[in-house]
Parts: C-alpha cells; sequence; structure tokens
C-alpha cells in the first residue's frame, strides 16, 4: 500500500476526519470547494499538522499522534503540485525541474533529461516560467515533482486554470505517466467529469468528512446516499417506501406509482428508501404502457428540455401519477427517435439502473 | 530635578537653537520652556513709569550663557512694556553671528565676546555695541566625581574634558587660558598638549557642555561661572586661576541699519539699573 | 456649482495643479539655494577639501557603512520572523520595531544615555568593572544610528518577506529543501528588491543621523564628528561658517545621489515604485 491515510484536525470552525489508501491507482478526493480535498493533501505533504491519526507513505510512517511522529515536509518523499504551480520565478525550468535533486548542476541537470523529454519539453531548458504557456507551466510543475522519483503523487486541481482542450492533453499525459512510472496518484478535483476519466477510486467529501470511498463505477452507479447521489451527479432521486420484496429485489412505490429495483439489500417493508437512477441510463421509448412489454414504464411529457450539442437534457412529467423524470439522451438517438417533433412519450426505468439507498442520516 | 529639567529643557532648545534661522515660530516656545523651567513667578519691580513704545514683537539673539539671565529680563522688559513681545533665540555666539551675517531677523545681538560682536559690526550689520556684563570661565565637574580637584587635574591621564568649540566664545576662553596656563609652564611645557589630548568633545555651546557634566559623562567640562550655579548642587566649580583666564566680556548691540526703537529700547533696559541688577542675580559681574 | 458639475473638475484641477507646482517649487528652491552659494562663494570649493570636512566625510562613510551591516546581519533573521509569524503577541513586536523610528532623534540619543551612559543600566555595571564607557567613542556614534536607522530596514525588509508567495517556500519544502536554504535560494531572490531598498534607506538614514549622535557620543574630529555633526560645527566656526556648511552639503548631496543612481541600475524595479 502505497499510502495510508486517517486523520482529523480542527482548523478553527472546520472539523475534518477522514481516512482512505492509494496504491498503485489514482485516487480521486472529489467534492466542492472547502469540502476538505486541498487540507487532506497538505496533510499528507506534512504542510499541516492533523491533531490525530496515522499517514503512513510506501511503508514508511510520516506521521503517528499515539508514537508522535511528524516528519517534516522535506522527508515525506512525495511530489505535490499546488493549484497556482508555484513555480520558481527567478529559475530557468531546469533548475526548476532539478531542484529537488542533489549534487553538481551539471549531474542534476543531465539527470532530469529523460523526464523533460517524457513531458515535451525538449529545448525549454534554459527558459524562465513567466515566458511559458499555461500547458508548458503545468508541464513544469509535474516534471519539477516527479523529478526526484517518488512514489505518491499529489496534484491540486492542476487543471483547473487551463482550457478544455489542453485539459484534455495533459488529462491524458497523467494517465500515460502513471502506467509508465507505476505512480500512485492522489488528485483532487471538483470536476466530475475529471473526477470520472482519471479516478481508478473515488473519495467524495462532503464538509471535511469522506461520504463514500469506492471503485468509481461502485460511486458513480451505487452512491449510499441522496447526498452522495447528488454530489456525483445523479439526476434522479426519487423518495419512495418499500410496498414489497422479490427475488431479485424490491417494489417501492415512488409518487403513486410502483417501481422494481433490483437489489441485494431487503429493507423492511414501509420502510423509507431513495431510488437513484442516473439521467443517461432512463430509456426513451415511444407507445404506451397497456401495448408495451416491460417493467417500470411511464407515460409522460417533456415540460423542459436544454440543448448541449452532444446531448440533450429533457425533463418528463408523467400524465397520472408518478415522479418527474431527467433524462439525457445523445444527439443521434435524440434525432432518429425524432424527440424534437413529439411531446409525449415512454418512459423506462430499468430496475437494474435503480439504486436503491437507506434513508439513514449520513455516514461517512 | 533641576539638572534633569534643564536637560530636558537644553534638549527641546537645542534643536530649535541649531535651525531656527529666521524661524520667529521656534522661539516662542523656546522662551515657554526656558520661561517655565527657571522662572517662578520672578518678581521684577515695575520701577517708574517708563515712557510708552509702540507695540510690536522683536527677535534677541543672545549667547547660550545668557539664557536664564535673559529669560528674566525679557519678562521685565515685556513687564514694563505691555504690548511688546520679546521673542528670544539662544545658541552659541559664533552660530548666532553666523545666522546674523546671512540676514536673520534678530534684532538684538548679545555676544559673550567681543569677536563674535566683530564678526557682525565687520559685515556691516551693526554699528554700535556696547559691553552689558562680564563673567568668568570656571571648570565644571559632576558633584560625585573626584578625578578633578584642581584646575591642574584636567591634564591627567584619563580625564574626560569637554569644551565648548573652538570659536564658541567658551570654548575660546578656555583654549586661551589652558595655553596662557602652558607659557606660564607651572604645570609643565606640554601642559597644553596633554589638556587637548583629554578633550573628548566639542559641543556646540556652553549649555551643551553644562549637560554632558550634568549628566555625569564628563569628568569635567569648562563653562561660565553663572552656567555653573545654574546646575546647583549637580555640580562642583573648580577654580580657574584668575593669572590664567581673562573675564569674559558681553557686548550687545541693535541690529541693522536702522534699529527699531523696541530694540534700542532693550538695549537701553539691560543696561539699566534694573537690568543689570538681574543679571547680577544670576551672577554675572558688572561691565 | 455642485460637485457634479463640469466646472469643478476645472477648479479643482487648476488648484490641484497650482498647489502642486507650489510643493515642488518648495523642495526645487533649497537646492537651488545650494548651487547659488556654490556659484557664488569661492570658499565652498576650498572648503571641499579642507581636513575637517574629509575627516567627517570618511568619518561619515565608514560608521554609516558598517551600522547598516549591522542592521541587516541581525535585522534580517528578525524580518523574516515577524514576516512569517502567526503568535499572538506579533503585534507587540511589531510596534516595538516601529518605535525607533517615531522616536525623535534627541530622545533616542537620551535614551541611549540612560541605557549604556556612564550612569546608564548597563553603562554603569561596565564603567565600575572594566572603566570602559560608551559615550564619546566612535562605537557611540555606530550605536546611535543603529538605533536611529535599523528599524528601516527591518520594515522593508519585512514587507519583503511577506510579499513572498508561502506556497513557494512550501513547494520547496516538499522537494526536501532544508528552511535555510529555501530561505537563501528561494525567499532571499524574491525579495531581493525590497532588501536592497531597505538597505538604501537605512544607509541614508545612518548618514543623516545628528540628534542622537550628538547627545550621546558628542562631537570630535576624526572620532565622533560625522558629517551632519560637522555641519553644525561649520556654523561655530567662524573659518569654516555657512561656506564650509554648503560646502559638506553639497558633498553629502552629491554622495546620496550616487547612491541613488547606484540603486537604480542595481534594482530598477524596485526604485521605480
Amino acid at each position: 500500500m502505497t499510502l495510508t491515510f486517517d486523520a482529523q484536525l480542527r482548523l478553527g470552525p472546520f472539523e475534518y476526519n477522514a481516512a482512505f489508501e492509494a496504491d498503485q491507482e489514482i485516487v480521486v478526493l472529489f467534492g466542492h470547494s472547502g469540502a476538505g480535498k486541498s487540507v487532506t493533501l497538505q496533510a499528507i505533504a506534512g504542510l499541516v499538522t492533523p491533531q490525530a491519526g496515522r499517514i503512513e507513505v510506501a511503508r514508511r510512517v510520516v506521521f503517528d499522534s499515539v508514537s508522535r511522529v511528524n516528519l517534516p515536509p522535506q522527508q515525506r518523499g512525495v511530489g505535490y503540485v499546488v493549484q497556482e504551480l508555484a513555480l520558481f520565478p527567478h529559475m530557468t525550468v531546469a533548475d526548476n525541474v532539478a531542484f529537488g535533486l542533489e549534487g553538481a548542476k551539471r549531474d542534476r541537470h543531465a539527470q532530469i533529461r529523460p523526464l523533460l523529454s517524457r513531458l515535451g519539453l525538449d529545448g525549454f531548458e534554459e527558459r524562465m516560467p513567466g515566458t511559458l504557456s499555461g500547458g508548458q507551466r503545468q508541464r513544469v510543475a509535474l516534471g519539477r515533482a516527479l523529478a526526484r522519483d517518488v512514489p505518491l503523487l499529489l496534484l491540486d486541481e492542476p487543471f483547473s486554470a487551463l482550457d478544455e482542450s489542453l485539459r484534455r492533453l495533459l488529462r491524458a499525459e497523467l494517465l500515460r505517466l502513471r502506467a509508465e512510472l507505476g505512480l500512485t496518484v492522489v488528485f483532487v478535483t471538483h470536476d466530475l467529469r475529471e473526477a470520472h476519466l482519471l479516478a481508478d477510486r473515488l473519495a467524495v467529501f462532503d464538509g471535511g468528512r469522506i461520504l463514500q470511498f469506492d471503485r468509481r463505477d461502485e460511486v458513480f452507479r451505487h452512491p449510499r446516499s441522496r447526498r452522495i447521489a447528488e454530489l456525483v451527479g445523479v439526476a434522479n432521486v426519487l423518495g419512495g417506501r418499500v410496498i414489497g420484496h422479490r427475488p431479485d429485489g424490491v417494489t417501492v412505490e415512488v409518487d403513486g406509482v410502483a417501481l422494481l429495483a433490483t437489489t441485494d439489500q431487503r429493507p423492511a417493508v414501509g420502510s423509507e428508501v431513495d431510488l437513484a437512477i442516473r439521467a443517461e441510463r432512463v430509456n426513451l421509448r415511444r407507445g404506451t404502457v397497456a401495448d408495451t412489454d416491460g417493467v417500470n414504464l411511464l407515460e409522460a411529457e417533456i415540460v423542459e428540455e436544454h440543448a448541449y450539442g452532444a446531448t440533450h437534457t429533457l425533463w418528463l412529467e408523467p400524465a397520472g401519477a408518478g415522479p418527474r423524470i431527467e433524462v439525457e439522451v445523445p444527439s443521434r438517438p435524440y434525432e432518429v427517435l425524432g424527440v424534437a417533433g413529439k411531446r409525449a412519450w415512454l418512459l423506462e426505468l430499468p430496475p437494474d439502473d435503480l439504486h436503491v439507498m437507506a434513508r439513514a442520516p449520513e455516514s461517512g | 530635578m533641576n539638572r534633569l529639567r534643564s536637560s530636558i529643557a537644553l534638549l527641546f532648545i537645542l534643536p530649535f537653537a541649531l535651525l531656527a534661522c529666521s524661524d520667529d515660530e521656534a522661539t516662542p516656545e523656546a522662551t515657554a520652556t526656558a520661561a517655565t523651567a527657571t522662572a517662578t513667578g520672578a518678581a521684577t519691580d515695575v520701577a517708574t513709569a517708563e515712557p510708552t513704545l509702540a507695540s510690536g514683537s522683536i527677535v534677541v539673539s543672545a549667547a547660550s550663557s545668557l539664557t536664564d539671565a535673559f529669560t528674566e529680563v525679557a519678562v521685565a522688559f515685556e513687564a514694563t512694556n505691555p504690548g511688546v513681545t520679546v521673542d528670544l533665540n539662544f545658541g552659541s555666539s559664533s552660530e548666532l553671528a553666523t545666522q546674523i551675517v546671512e540676514g536673520a531677523p534678530a534684532e538684538v545681538f548679545a555676544s559673550a565676546n567681543e569677536a563674535q560682536m566683530a564678526v557682525v559690526i565687520d559685515a556691516g550689520v551693526a554699528e554700535v555695541a556696547e559691553i552689558f556684563a562680564q563673567n568668568v570661565i570656571v571648570v565644571a565637574v559632576p558633584a560625585d566625581n573626584d578625578s578633578v580637584q584642581a584646575f591642574e587635574d584636567i591634564a591627567a591621564d584619563g580625564v574626560r574634558l569637554v569644551l565648548a568649540g573652538v570659536d564658541v566664545p567658551v570654548g575660546d576662553y578656555a583654549r586661551r587660558a589652558i595655553s596662557a596656563a602652558s607659557t606660564a609652564g607651572v604645570y609643565g611645557a606640554d601642559f597644553q598638549s596633554r589638556v587637548l589630548a583629554n578633550v573628548v568633545s566639542e559641543e556646540p555651546n556652553v549649555r551643551a557642555v553644562l549637560a554632558k557634566v550634568e549628566l555625569g559623562e564628563a569628568d569635567a567640562g569648562i563653562v561660565y561661572a553663572t552656567d555653573a550655579s545654574v546646575s546647583g548642587d549637580a555640580v562642583r566649580v573648580v577654580e580657574v586661576p584668575a593669572e590664567y583666564s581673562t573675564p569674559a566680556v558681553y557686548p550687545i548691540a541693535a541690529v541693522g541699519e536702522n534699529p527699531s526703537e523696541q530694540a534700542l529700547a532693550f538695549v537701553a533696559f539691560v543696561l539699566s539699573q534694573e537690568g543689570q541688577a538681574i543679571l547680577a542675580g544670576f551672577g554675572f559681574a558688572a561691565p | 456649482m455642485t460637485l457634479r458639475s463640469a466646472r469643478t473638475d476645472v477648479v479643482a484641477l487648476t488648484l490641484v495643479v497650482a498647489l502642486g507646482a507650489a510643493f515642488v517649487a518648495y523642495f526645487a528652491l533649497p537646492f537651488l539655494g545650494l548651487a547659488d552659494r556654490a556659484a557664488s562663494d569661492g570658499r565652498v570649493w576650498d572648503l571641499a577639501t579642507d581636513t575637517a570636512v574629509r575627516s567627517a566625510l570618511w568619518l561619515s562613510l565608514w560608521t554609516a557603512g558598517l551600522s547598516t551591516v549591522i542592521a541587516v546581519a541581525c535585522g534580517t533573521p528578525v524580518a523574516y520572523w515577524l514576516a512569517r509569524t502567526r503568535i499572538r503577541g506579533r503585534s507587540v513586536l511589531d510596534a516595538l520595531v516601529d518605535l525607533p523610528i517615531v522616536l525623535p532623534p534627541t530622545v533616542a540619543g537620551v535614551a541611549l544615555l540612560t541605557a549604556f551612559g556612564g550612569r546608564g543600566l548597563l553603562g554603569e555595571p561596565l564603567a565600575d568593572l572594566t572603566g570602559f564607557r560608551f559615550t564619546f567613542t566612535t562605537a557611540a556614534v555606530v550605536m546611535a544610528q543603529v538605533l536611529v536607522a535599523a528599524p528601516f530596514y527591518v520594515r522593508t525588509a519585512r514587507s519583503g518577506f511577506a510579499a513572498v508567495d508561502p506556497q513557494l517556500e512550501h513547494v520547496a519544502y516538499t522537494l526536501g529543501a532544508s528552511r535555510t536554504e529555501t530561505f537563501l535560494r528561494i525567499t532571499l531572490p524574491q525579495a531581493r528588491g525590497a532588501l536592497l531598498a531597505g538597505i538604501v534607506l537605512c544607509w541614508a538614514r545612518a548618514m543623516g543621523e545628528l540628534g542622537a549622535t550628538l547627545i550621546f557620543a558628542g562631537s570630535l574630529e576624526g572620532r565622533t564628528r560625522t558629517m551632519p555633526l560637522a555641519i553644525i560645527d561649520a556654523f561655530e566656526r567662524t573659518s569654516l561658517g555657512l561656506a564650509g556648511a554648503v560646502s559638506m552639503s553639497l558633498i553629502l548631496l552629491v554622495v546620496a545621489l550616487a547612491v541613488l543612481v547606484l540603486f537604480r541600475a542595481v534594482a530598477p524595479a524596485e526604485a521605480r515604485r
């Protein structure tokens, strides 16, 4: 395990308590600003001291409140890239990247040449940070953090200041680097798409706590609570009551309609649950309930629509009983189905995509 | 508290005296500070009714050694001539002479020696001067300091001697006395060189010399007898043998081609019985 | 005419220009006065090479230089600590550092006497034990200069350090640089301009120091009579007089200008501020 992390701290009124781990993967810390993501990186790097906890990097204990271990940042052996990059303005690219290395200048510069190459920075050695573009500066910051051959790389919203095309490029590079160097990366972002793209595992932060730490798909498809579902962009969270058990799931009554949800859980009949289904998992079909085979079918009308180019987001209100549903339709199926010209549709909520969440109070 | 107040008064007066060229604003404060420090309801007898002067103000530049005496003289003069304000400007006579020659608006100049008055007269800024007082130099020593018991001790090894600057009257008188004593040979032919080797500072005026002695920083300083008496118990006096010291002669003159009647009246007042009585009260000898 | 009307701007502009011109003229006149006196009085040039003048100049230069070196050596760590520390007593310490700046120099002189004079807190036991006294020595000159001038350096250095992004230092730590190495390789170069400005300010203040020196160190040629004291002394001396004072003022002016030019060459960005 390259990183095990467990820390509690208080910064003024802000209380923080989180635990997770990472090993040869990218763990994304995801959440809104102020949720505690940056503090986590600072604690790992040794720039912030938790009140209690234990942090291990590459099987070395760097912090342990019980045995009073608290290695200074200099000795933690992690690479850290802050959001503002903090390149040393008075040093060249080569001096910046080689800063963490020891030895004669010439040797250090020789040592980093392959890294510069790999980052596409050949020929940039004598340039000053002020003359570089955003993407180039990013790569220098990355190079500087990686030059010391560290096992763990901490990245704090490194791409947020860049435009989309550049972001795509750099994300791809990061994935490639991780594979090539066998790095463990802890990556902080508040961008959901970025989180989804990069994460092997995902920790959802909220109010100084981790609400869920799981494989990416688990978190996205099976969030454990309404709050987590909201945070990871599940558009449809439907409140209902369990009315029956089935061999492969439960039947839940939501706003007057009975919906089937596949699940291993067996909440008691009569108990309140939330059903979550992502907007892109809802099927849009022609026809009526009467003449269609299938379960969880709802006749509904489009009441609002946003065209985003690659996708369309539609809100449909059922004709009779039932909840309002958000549906995301990619542009091609949108055209083929002829959504533009027709308001009344048949919604299908596949039971496998209907995720059951207990309505218990939030737990981290 | 006398020496402390004098020191503080001096410190506030010093920058004003040094910087005040034609600065009418500075001197009232100097006057006020000096006045509160020394004048405790000085009883001045308003003698016979003088002919009334037109009201106005005059600036009087006077040697530092006249600080206390002239403050009281000014108060008495103003009492006799209501409506006339006297702004006193104290400093070393050499510095005051330079100011006057450069055009400072002093209307009366009271110098501590004739050489500095000559500077002013030679520059054509004043015509006639009269001697109004005499003084005597002494060696002032901190009361708790035994290193100097007699005049010749100022030549002793390690004595920290403070004099006024070369052209400051008291500094000039002091050096003449030292030279005279050295020529006489009584204390040894190298008396002068030994004394001068003991000089640790040349102060801008006599009151600065006195301050160094009062503070105990100097083992000895040569000042006027009148200055030493102002310091009271803080300072002990060692006499300069009369055969070596010439009396200090103080001339006063009204400045300018056409001195104002107030200026002339002030000069007259200093020379009058009343003015002379005040000066005598501070230890000045008659002219 | 209200605040909003167009005429207000015209009136205001006229007022501002008139006041501004008068202000600038007021500053220009003293220098013109010096130049005029130098041009009309031949003695000014003769006296420029007088031994008294040269002695005062040399004394001023090396004592101010030494005072500045002391200020930088001792003040830099203090300034850095003040810039970075977050302890609660910090504002008190800031005020203490700033105090000598608002202190009138004569008061500083008196304070030095009460501490280091023959009857002073430290001075008296020292005199009793060793017979050594600070007053009237060249050391006293340096002490007076350090007291009044060092705070100018420390203040400027403190702002300079505070302006260095702490993140740069944090990143340096994570890259393995010790606090000392980070300070020398990252913080110091970043604060360079401010530090240089502080040095110039400190040196200038030390060169101009008069009140405290006069009171604490006294005035003796070659030992304690720096240029400002020599200018005062010139007034007492018929041989030097105003011509001597003008002479020395011009020399000091030339030295000051030279330093300004040097400063602009070495730290152009900072000098523009």
